[in-house]
């Protein structure tokens, strides 16, 4: 199983195609049975490249959600596989969707999720706890631009301060991968821009391949990838050659 | 530490109230196991020492007068191991500022004045040469202040005796005080004195009239019994009876099993109640941390850590409701046995903290933790990563699921809400209110002894004992005998009774009871059945308790074999009449004429019953104290005060105990409850605040469900409280004590105050915190 980190490698954003750190093939997800069926993926074929930023854009309900839960792991495909490497995520046990969250995947959600008992230094280090060679929750912090705000409790900080802990707390495991649904979905223009720019800062300072689902069709164009779903299935997938800092996107 | 463990200490922080209260809920349920168990194990370990060191018989038996070589021939029955013949003769004592006569016994000691079975408490025992020197029953030295030097005087055989204490002891015959109708210390006094000083008063030189025996290790009692019986036939014996008979072991023994009942049922209803409590409790605090918990998960927690996180949040709860539990069991234990102190008089009686009991009172709190946790854990293990990361959709409400929509359609937007709120979770609002009827149904249990003893001394007493005084005589007397009594001075009335020890045989066993002969016109003894009307004696047969009949397998119609047990060993055969449902003990009733005909002699009397002139009490008990036939005066009135006294005691502090701990569980349910659906329901009351609602009546949403709960649950909780208090009675013996249960209203409605009570606390708690809502913290909070 290979490493799930590379600090300090800088990403190539300009040249061909790069090594697969995720590959699905033929997912589908059907909730519910007869009259009643609901199918969320119909038949999706997938891959996240290492180092690279992919937008995954869509309607309400048309898989975005359901495709990143099983991505990272939190959810298992109908039918269709998920390699991750050389391993099979769709034939793994609970302990070992565990492990490969733990030690690969960091999430990122759209309400946050911090545990409003810890500070945002300590929600950091719930994450770090996890793993052999954590990022120090203060680094992890100062990446995202909260050095000053340590240890102020989740109901202490705004709403653009809580997802750059919530980042901070993806990032100390040191994933190869971010997934984060919906990230500024419950911010406002000037405050999204602020956790893009965090998300932007980490993919740069340490490849790490990051999936944002946003319905928000602006933030495309920080992507160097960009995927668009429709009822199950990808409708679209466009490669993103001039990516726009997202301190220029506007909404 | 690790960021999971300081979450662990913020999330009990954050919810001390929530777990202070269900520890002390199941501190309770400890307190309970250990102060019961503890005492019962403190008083029974005091009883059975006490009894091995002193060598307390295991027979007794009285006869007229036998000689000294009879307790020879008495030592060769197979299975006894030793004789101790003895002189027993009944006393009376004057002391000063009594109204009436202390009575009770003098009995001898060895020849040479050895105390044999007896515990010198101060002075020392009595010189064999001097006549007048004896030690008297410590109780009675203590209520009079009697020292060793002090002179007693008491009539005894008729005449008056100037006697000087020697010292004062306790006796295994006398751990609880008691002559017949006499329970007060102060009112027992046994005196022992060398048998040569004792025989002289008594004019019985060579003879004894009184033997106790100790058995060999498994030797067959009733062949023992029967042998001795045999052998004392020619000289009067009354028939030989084990401890089971003995006054003070029976009080002693029937208070054991008491405590037993309580000991062994109490506890277990206190833990299912915390177990239970913990179940719900658990289970909505962890519904309330899904979210949190998912988030662990996907970040990669595995559900082992989370559920190792769980545990220690419901570990820390074990371990402190433990510890405070014991605490407080060893302290109300150690009041308890204080109270046993009182009345019973062993050597030694000390509560003692037994490692065993301390692993019993954990294992029970972590049985329950367990069992109240268990649910909780396996909802945890079923929790999808995956939740974490949906958007919060609204909770599903449905219309009318309880038929409650006419109510809803009438209420009004935030009567809607409460109703909605109830029928969206019929099964945690069902667990509610069962919680806090449980909390009802212990402060009931309470309170059903005081109830129970109430009716007895009504019922039993009141209205079946009529008499104001009760006159024993210590042979039966012709009944021409109550002519004297009836122009006694301030008697009004007088009425005879003849009670004859018996053996009473039936295809299924046999019995050692009283049968009791009335007569027809007279009203001061009255047979009530179990609705408390009077049944008839019958001329043409006995009248029997029907458990007597059941146990003995008789029926209505058959004949019963009756063997005299007062010296005279004659059988006679009586037709059974008929069998009354009544309450107490094992009873057998026959008119008077037709007991004198059926034991082939004149009418008799052994006991006289009076209602008299209080203002001329003082005079007719001073005329009573010298006649030389009578051994006791009883009054029912100060019989009933005694014993309601020392019931009462114990009783109290059993309902003090048992009504805060049920006050405890009630305010841990309530509490709980609202605190839960308080923070379930923070963002619907802050949005109905930011629409702009007033306080009040956001409060009401919360306080009305609150409010419902506790109305539902109080006829729910009051027949709880009887079923229980049925269980606990069902483990009487009905051979002894046969009531229904009985729960006053005052019973009923103290719970329901004591209930109500604790949720108008909470219902003011809940309303501070309301007032206190931030609303936008509550409007962005998701937790």
């Amino acid at each position: 199983m290979e490493s799930g980190t590379q600090p300090g490698t800088a990403a190539d954003t300009s040249s061909g195609p790069r090594a697969e750190i995720l590959r699905a093939r033929g997912l589908t997800k059907v909730y519910g049975a007869g009259a009643t069926e609901v199918r969320a993926l119909d038949g999706v074929d997938f891959t996240l490249a290492r180092g690279e930023i992919l937008a995954l854009l869509g309607p309400s309900g048309s898989g975005k959600s359901t495709l990143l839960n099983i991505l990272g792991g939190l959810d298992t495909p109908t039918t269709g596989t998920l390699h991750h490497g050389a391993q099979e995520l769709t034939r793994a046990s609970d302990d070992e969707l565990t492990r490969f969250r733990r030690d690969h995947v960091g999430f990122v959600f759209q309400f946050y999720n911090l545990v409003p008992s810890l500070t945002a230094r300590e929600n950091v280090q719930l994450a770090a706890d996890l793993v052999r060679a954590p990022m120090p929750p203060e680094e992890a912090l100062a990446v995202v631009g909260l050095g000053p705000r340590l240890d102020h409790f989740p109901a202490q900080l705004s709403g653009g301060e809580q997802q750059r802990v919530a980042i901070a707390r993806a990032i100390a495991k040191r994933p190869a991968m971010l997934l984060c649904d919906e990230p500024t979905g419950a911010l406002d223009g000037k405050t999204g821009r602020l956790v893009l720019e965090a998300l932007l800062a980490v993919n740069q300072r340490f490849g790490t391949a990051t999936a944002i689902i946003t319905h928000n069709a602006v933030i495309g164009a920080m992507a160097d990838r960009v995927v668009t779903m429709r009822d199950g299935r990808i409708a679209s997938e466009r490669i993103n050659p001039n990516r726009t800092p997202p301190a220029a996107l506007d909404w | 530490m690790r960021a999971i463990d300081r979450k662990l200490l913020r999330d009990l922080a954050r919810m001390r109230g929530q777990v202070i209260t269900i520890a002390l809920v199941l501190a309770a349920g400890v307190a309970a196991t250990v102060t019961l168990t503890g005492t019962y194990r403190a008083l029974g370990a005091a009883r059975d020492d006490y009894y091995a060191a002193q060598d307390f018989p295991d027979l007794f038996v009285h006869v007229e007068r036998a000689p000294d070589a009879v307790a020879a021939r008495l030592a060769t029955i197979p299975g006894v191991a030793t004789v101790t013949p003895r002189l027993v003769e009944p006393l009376a004592a004057w002391m000063p500022g009594q109204a009436r006569p202390a009575t009770g016994t003098a009995l001898s000691l060895p020849d040479d004045g050895a105390l044999r079975g007896l515990v010198l408490r101060q002075g020392r025992g009595p010189d064999p040469t001097r006549a007048d020197e004896v030690v008297v029953l410590d109780s009675f030295a203590t209520a009079h202040h009697l020292a060793p030097d002090d002179r007693l005087e008491v009539v005894m055989a008729g005449r008056r005796h100037r006697l000087r204490v020697t010292g004062t002891v306790l006796s295994p015959e006398y751990v609880f005080p008691v002559a017949a109708g006499v329970v007060n210390p102060s009112g027992v006094v046994v005196v022992w004195m060398p048998r040569p000083a004792l025989a002289a008063r008594t004019g019985a030189d060579g003879s004894w009239n009184d033997a106790t025996f100790t058995l060999v290790r498994g030797a067959d009692q009733r062949a023992a019994i029967a042998a001795i019986d045999r052998a004392l036939e020619p000289w009067g014996g009354l028939g030989a009876y084990g401890r089971d008979q003995q006054l003070s072991h029976r009080f002693v023994s029937q208070e054991l099993e008491q405590l037993e009942v309580l000991a062994t049922r109490v506890p277990v209803v206190f833990l299912l109640v915390a177990a239970f409590l913990l179940n719900v409790v658990l289970g909505r605090l962890i519904q309330l941390q899904r979210e949190q918990l998912a988030v662990l998960r996907a970040l990669g927690y595995t559900k082992a850590a989370i559920a190792r996180h769980v545990g220690a949040f419901a570990a820390v709860i074990v371990l402190g409701g433990g510890v405070v539990g014991v605490a407080g069991g060893v302290a109300l234990g150690r009041a308890m046995t204080q109270l046993y102190v009182r009345f019973f008089h062993f050597p030694s009686l000390t509560f003692h903290l037994e490692p065993d009991l301390i692993g019993l009172a954990l294992a029970v709190s972590a049985a329950a933790t367990l069992a109240g946790a268990l649910a909780a854990m396996r909802r945890v293990l079923r929790l999808v990563p995956a939740e974490a990361m949906r958007t919060p959709s609204p909770a599903r409400y449905r219309k009318g699921v309880l038929g409650l929509r006419p109510v809803a359609r009438l209420a009004g937007p935030l009567g809607r809400m409460i109703v909605r709120e109830l029928e969206r979770k019929p099964l945690a609002m069902a667990l509610s209110v069962v919680g806090v009827g449980f909390a009802l149904a212990i402060v009931i249990i309470g309170r059903f002894s005081r109830d129970s003893l109430d009716a007895l001394l009504d019922d039993v007493m009141a209205r079946s004992m009529r008499e104001d005084v009760a006159v024993v005589l210590a042979k039966p007397a012709p009944i021409g005998e109550l002519g004297w009594f009836a122009h006694a001075p301030g008697v009004l009335a007088a009425e005879p009774v003849h009670a004859v020890p018996v053996r009473l045989t039936g295809p299924r066993g046999y019995r050692d009871l009283i049968v009791t002969g009335l007569r027809p016109g007279d009203d001061l003894r009255q047979v009530l059945d179990g609705r408390g009307a009077r049944v008839p004696i019958p001329r043409d047969g006995l009248l029997v308790s029907e458990i007597l009949a059941r146990r003995l397998g008789l029926a209505v119609g058959d004949r019963v074999r009756l063997e005299r047990r007062d010296g005279d060993h004659r059988q006679l055969v009586l037709p059974i009449a008929a069998t009354v449902d009544d309450r107490l003990g094992m009873q057998a009733y026959l008119e008077l004429d037709a007991l004198a005909a059926a034991l082939g002699e004149a009418p008799q009397l052994s006991e006289v019953l009076l209602t008299i002139d209080p203002r001329q009490r003082d005079r007719l008990m001073a005329t009573l104290a010298e006649v030389p036939g009578v051994v006791q005066v009883i009054e029912v009135s100060s019989f009933r005060d005694a014993f309601a006294a020392q019931s009462g005691d114990s009783m109290t502090f059993f309902t003090w105990l048992v009504v805060s701990l049920g006050v405890v569980i009630a305010v841990g349910v309530v509490y709980n409850n609202a605190r839960v659906a308080l923070s379930e329901r923070a963002r619907d009351l802050a949005t109905l605040r930011v629409l702009g609602y007033h306080r009040r009546e956001v409060a009401v949403v919360l306080i009305g469900q609150l409010a419902i709960q506790v109305a539902v649950a109080v006829p729910i909780g009051l027949w709880l409280g009887w079923a229980l208090a049925s269980a606990l009675m069902s483990a009487s013996d009905p051979e002894q004590y046969r009531f229904p249960v009985i729960i006053s209203a005052q019973t009923y409605g103290f719970a329901a105050l004591v209930i109500g009570g604790a949720a108008l606390a909470t219902a003011a708690l809940v309303r501070r915190r309301l007032d206190r809502l931030d609303l936008n913290d509550a409007l962005k909070a998701r937790d």
